[in-house]
């Protein structure tokens, strides 16, 4: 037994050991970072109010910040984005952060390790740091793994206006709805028609439904058309979420093209055609909404009542709760009369 | 002493240290095996990685379940702090489980609550509700008033009730950081739901100040009972859980904040009622569903989403909760004894749940049995001193070393806990659970093994402090 009492104790005074070592390094390194986080606030402390001046004086000053700062520069230049509200001074700041921090961030990216290469991509996304895309389209080539990296490299550069980002996209077999979608939302202004081009030629099923999930977000009429199209696909998935799309953006450019979904066999497509016809206030389908009410599906008859309240007033609620034939119906109805008019008051 | 007591001390003496050492490794390779991951994403920018979520009207939106029973002292403040979270859009669903305090009537008062007609899907079955309120302030505070049912039966009428397609479970005296729905819910939306439940992590709350519904001051709490389970949470949390997640062998999501799917909940009965362990129960309930339907769902366990929970600070509370963690760990490895060894259910019934069963639910009979020996051996020189010291040094690398190297990866991976002094003195104490807190633990889990077998229960009150500082 007295070799092993010899192993246990070298185990244990070398454990005991290690621990104590680990301790006065991580002690230590407390005590570094607090204090480098000190001297940071006190910098910035120091710099935004002077930052602030400089933004509004000549711009061939030298930036108000001591040189390789770049914690504090990028605290300070992303604070100044998110309370800014003037274009042009936003441009400013953007400016600012490119001269400052790009030669710091290509560094980075070349032999910077996983975290600082994320977190200054989170950075050059802010900032839009438009001369670093070709160096974060090769990172893009180089990355095998899916993670956080090459999501952020996606996302930043879907920031920067590159539709390359949405051919990895469809060769990455793991790729999701919400990266797509994450894609379409950065994408700038300009570069939409282009993604629609793409998505309706080369587009999977993802892709395409994550680009009418984005026209939904996006409230903007200007692609309607694409979404009262696919109203007409074959494809349940495509047909949902363009009548989700049509529900946020509010509007309706012939409203017989929902007709169809109220007698639909998926119970989501006449939940959705329910809550258009309610957001949309469409009398024309009073008929329609009162047989809802019964439907067999919850929710159905959830959005039913409340399109019902809002569309018809509170008297027709009144009356559906005491004379619809269906007593899941009146229970609903009699929900939407306390509820719905708190809502109201609220809102 | 005859030769085959002598034998009979031998063969323990050498189980005990086989188990010891077994165990104690395979807790740090459990750890090596995430810890790089860990540590690299806990250098990243909190506020840029979430921003994203933070303001997008397509994040999911999730239903926070509070089930309080006799809560009157801490349920305002709780529901105050997560009215603050950060999140675009979910609802508070406060169900009083038939409490006989005050905790409605406080509900009522602090958030002016008003009675509606409410239609409710009868998704699971729950004791009789009483009444559903609305907030006049907060339109996405609900509050159910019902028979009393036990935790699972409100959880489940939280669930009947819940819109949204998600639904977190807190504790009524828990207090969730403010982004942690925010954390919890990306690897979510990044899974596009294939992710069915995430855990975070839970800390003890005692010593913490929270002022105005967050959290102000962080600071070690005196009292040494309170501090080894603050390391005792360390050791739980990040050395175990942390290995399991990345192999979708995750069984224990706490019931002080977890994040599910509803519809996939709903799909396997909802939450067990008549058990203790209903959190845990519950996610092996999942794991069976996936491996049944062969489904690519995972249940994930993320460190950095942080729960705030009042601790027992007596030694009564503290070993009514022990024991009755342990009888509902029994429970639940009794429930699905079918897992076990059973090539249906791939490493969850080949791995994960035989080693459950041998670590943390024998495990206090084997610590109790090294403690026997110890004291017996030194006591009545029953066996050879060499032999007890071996004993005894297994014992403390077992637990005081674990537990200190648990205080160590809290700092290099999390580091909550702001000051140098706060490090050291969770160092320090950690030495010592090995010689007076580990002892303690390990009879009340036996008393928590007898109370599984002789089907006896004992709740206990927990004597509540509130966690708000605020008067």
């Amino acid at each position: 037994m007295n070799n092993p009492l010899v192993i246990f104790i070298s185990l244990f005074v070398t454990l005991a050991i290690f621990q104590l070592l680990l301790l006065l390094y991580l002690a230590n390194k407390k005590i570094k970072t607090n204090k480098k986080l000190a001297h940071e606030q006190a910098i910035y402390a120091e710099a935004m109010p002077a930052y602030i001046q400089y933004l509004n004086s000549d711009p061939n000053e030298p930036i108000p910040l001591p040189p390789d700062e770049y914690h504090v520069a990028e605290q300070l230049f992303s604070d100044c984005m998110a309370i800014i509200k003037d274009e042009k001074l936003q441009n400013n700041v953007r400016e600012s952060a490119s001269s400052y921090l790009s030669s710091h961030y290509e560094k980075v990216m070349k032999t910077g390790d996983w975290s600082s290469r994320v977190n200054a991509l989170y950075y050059m996304e802010d900032f839009r740091m438009t001369s670093l895309q070709p160096l974060l389209s090769n990172r893009l080539k180089e990355v095998h793994t899916n993670d956080e990296e090459s999501q952020q490299l996606i996302r930043t550069l879907a920031a920067m206006g590159d539709l390359s980002v949405l051919t990895y996209l469809e060769n990455e077999p793991e790729s999701t709805e919400s990266m797509y979608l994450t894609v379409f939302s950065r994408l700038p202004e300009d570069v939409v028609p282009k993604a629609i081009d793409y998505v309706n030629k080369d587009g999977s099923l993802k892709a395409t439904t994550s680009l009418l999930m984005y026209f939904g977000l996006a409230k903007n009429l200007a692609y309607l058309p694409f979404v009262e199209e696919k109203l007409h696909d074959e494809n349940s998935a495509l047909q949902i979420q363009a009548l989700k799309a049509i529900f946020r953006m509010n509007y309706i450019s012939d409203v017989n093209l929902l007709t169809p979904f109220f007698k639909s066999d998926n119970w989501i497509e006449r939940m959705f055609a329910v809550k258009i016809a309610g957001v949309l206030s469409l009398s024309q389908f009073e008929h329609i909404l009162v047989e809802l009410l019964g439907d067999r599906i919850w929710w159905v008859r959830y959005y039913t009542a409340d399109a019902l309240l809002v569309t018809f007033g509170e008297n027709k609620l009144k009356e559906l709760s005491k004379s619809h034939p269906d007593h899941f119906a009146r229970d609903m109805a009699s929900q939407w009369l306390t509820l719905g008019s708190q809502v109201n008051q609220n809102e | 002493m005859s030769n085959m007591s002598f034998w009979i001390f031998q063969f323990l003496t050498i189980l005990i240290i086989v188990y010891m050492s077994f165990t104690a490794l395979s807790y740090i390779l459990l750890f090596l095996l995430s810890f790089r991951k860990v540590s690299r994403e806990g250098k990243l920018d909190k506020k840029e990685t979430l921003e994203d979520l933070a303001i997008s009207e397509s994040t999911i939106p999730v239903s926070i379940i509070v089930p309080a029973f006799n809560e009157e002292v801490g349920v305002v403040d709780t529901v105050r702090s997560l009215l603050t979270l950060q999140y675009p859009q979910f609802e508070i669903i406060v169900v009083d489980d038939g409490s006989n305090d005050q905790t409605l009537p406080k509900l009522i008062e602090a958030y002016h609550l008003y009675v509606v007609d409410y239609a409710i899907r009868k998704h699971l079955d729950t004791q009789p509700i009483h009444g559903v309120y609305k907030s006049t302030i907060f339109p996405n505070l609900v509050v159910i008033s019902k028979e009393n049912g036990g935790k699972a039966d409100a959880l489940n009428s939280g669930i009947n009730i819940a819109n949204y397609p998600y639904f977190c479970a807190i504790d009524g005296d828990s207090m969730l950081e403010q982004d942690a729905l925010l954390k919890a819910m990306k690897p979510i939306h990044a899974s596009d739901g294939h992710i069915i439940g995430v855990g975070g992590s839970i800390r003890i709350a005692n010593g913490i100040k929270i002022s105005r519904s967050k959290i102000e001051v962080i600071e070690v709490p005196n009292k040494p009972l309170v501090i080894m389970q603050i390391i005792e949470y360390f050791r739980a949390f990040l050395i175990g859980r942390l290995g399991f997640s990345r192999f979708n062998q995750l069984l224990i999501v706490s019931g002080a904040f977890g994040v599910f799917r509803k519809d996939k909940v709903i799909h396997v009965g909802g939450y067990r009622q008549g058990t203790v362990g209903e959190d845990m129960e519950l996610v092996v309930r999942l794991h069976r569903m996936i491996r049944e339907e062969k489904l690519n769902d995972r249940i994930e366990y993320i460190p950095d989403p942080v729960c705030w929970t009042e601790a027992p600070s007596s030694f009564e509370v503290l070993r009514v909760q022990r024991i009755r963690w342990q009888r509902g760990l029994a429970e639940t490895m009794h429930l699905h004894r079918s897992m076990f060894f059973n090539p249906k259910y791939g490493s969850v019934g080949l791995v994960t749940m035989p080693y459950f069963f041998l670590v943390e639910l024998l495990g206090a009979v084997f610590e109790f049995l090294g403690y026997l020996l110890i004291i017996g051996g030194l006591l009545f020189n029953f066996l050879d001193p060499t032999i007890v010291f071996t004993i005894f040094l297994v014992t403390v690398i077992y637990g005081s070393f674990i537990s200190s190297l648990a205080v160590l990866l809290e700092e290099m991976t999390m580091h909550k806990y702001p000051k140098v002094s706060h490090l050291i003195k969770l160092f320090l104490w950690s030495l010592t659970d090995s010689f007076w807190y580990r002892p303690i633990l390990v009879i009340w889990r036996i008393e928590g093994l007898f109370a599984f077998l002789t089907k006896k229960s004992e709740w206990g009150k927990m004597d509540r402090k509130g966690l708000s500082s605020d008067k």
